[in-house]
């Protein structure tokens, strides 16, 4: 991927490309996976708010059933957003960075994309 | 950015890519500057990534709803299975396997006479108890929202093609382009 003739610097210059595409790729997966969470816990409230407050409702938490009522479960959930929803914010900032590292990097050492496509 | 983008939107907000007709329209041959066309350039890669970024979102959450609707689909059926047994008048309970751990099952006895309630996992760790009626109409209305999702999804996936395609071709011209500017220039 980098310009030029043989280059001593060639394979680091390769090394840390892929590194930054897949430090990318992963901070973007964990993204969609948040986001598809948050998703499904906001049709989760959705529906659990409908129901009467005192609804039996089980509660998954680390491998334990727990037997509890669907108000009692709604305000753990809005609070599990909240959270994943911060997580979010982080994540696309760590993007943020990383782009910017990567257009440094590629400014510092020259090294020009060929090809954008895999 | 705002020279590569149309007035239009996909109905979900995504901006619609333009078409360079032509790049004379958006650089002026004889004053633009080395630096304009690589400005113009870049655009069209940022914009091309941009859209990149989406459709690989989308194509995220597609898959997300498409393998939910095997699921809603079989526990919609168990449940209206069971609304049937209950109302036949039969005292017989119903006779069942249920998986104990993976390959491993075990028999069991469902007094369907007496089947009021099932539970239903909802996502996120929930799981609520549903009269047999409510729960059908929870089913019916989450396999329709999902159906939806699945259309609307590939519709967006399908646009979003379109955009890559459009800003692709756009770039090679915008190149194709200055290779034939900087030639001309070359002689002087």
């Amino acid at each position: 991927m980098s310009e030029g003739k043989p280059n001593p610097n060639q394979e680091l210059f390769q090394k840390q490309y892929d590194e930054f595409q897949e430090t990318l790729e992963a901070l973007n997966n964990k993204i969609g996976q948040l986001q598809g969470d948050i998703e499904e816990h906001n049709i989760v409230l959705k529906t659990i708010t409908t129901a009467p407050k005192d609804r039996k409702c089980f509660h998954m938490i680390g491998g334990v059933l727990i037997e509890k009522t669907a108000g009692e479960v709604e305000p753990t959930l809005k609070t599990n957003v909240t959270k994943m929803n911060d997580a979010v914010e982080n994540l696309k900032n760590e993007i943020q960075n990383t782009h910017k590292q990567f257009e440094d990097w590629k400014k510092k050492t020259g090294v020009k994309i060929v090809s954008a496509n895999e | 950015m705002d020279r590569l983008k149309t007035e239009q939107s996909n109905p979900r907000g995504i901006p619609q890519a333009k078409f360079i007709d032509r790049v004379e329209s958006l650089l002026n041959p004889s004053t633009c500057t080395n630096e304009d066309v690589d400005q113009l350039l870049k655009e069209c890669q940022t914009r091309l990534q941009q859209y990149k970024f989406m459709e690989e979102n989308k194509r995220l959450a597609l898959n997300g709803n498409k393998s939910k609707i095997p699921n809603i689909t079989k526990t919609l059926e168990m449940v209206q299975y069971l609304k049937e047994r209950k109302e036949e008048d039969d005292d017989e309970p119903l006779q069942t396997n249920y998986e104990l751990n993976e390959t491993l099952y075990s028999k069991a006895e469902i007094d369907v006479q007496n089947l009021d309630n099932v539970y239903l996992w909802l996502g996120a760790d929930v799981m609520m108890e549903y009269p047999l009626d409510e729960a059908i109409e929870l089913l019916t209305t989450r396999l329709a929202v999902a159906k939806e999702a699945v259309t609307v999804a590939e519709e967006d996936l399908e646009f979003l093609r379109e955009q890559i395609t459009t800003m692709e071709v756009n770039t090679a011209r915008v190149y194709n382009w200055d290779i034939t500017r900087r030639k001309g220039l070359a002689p002087k």
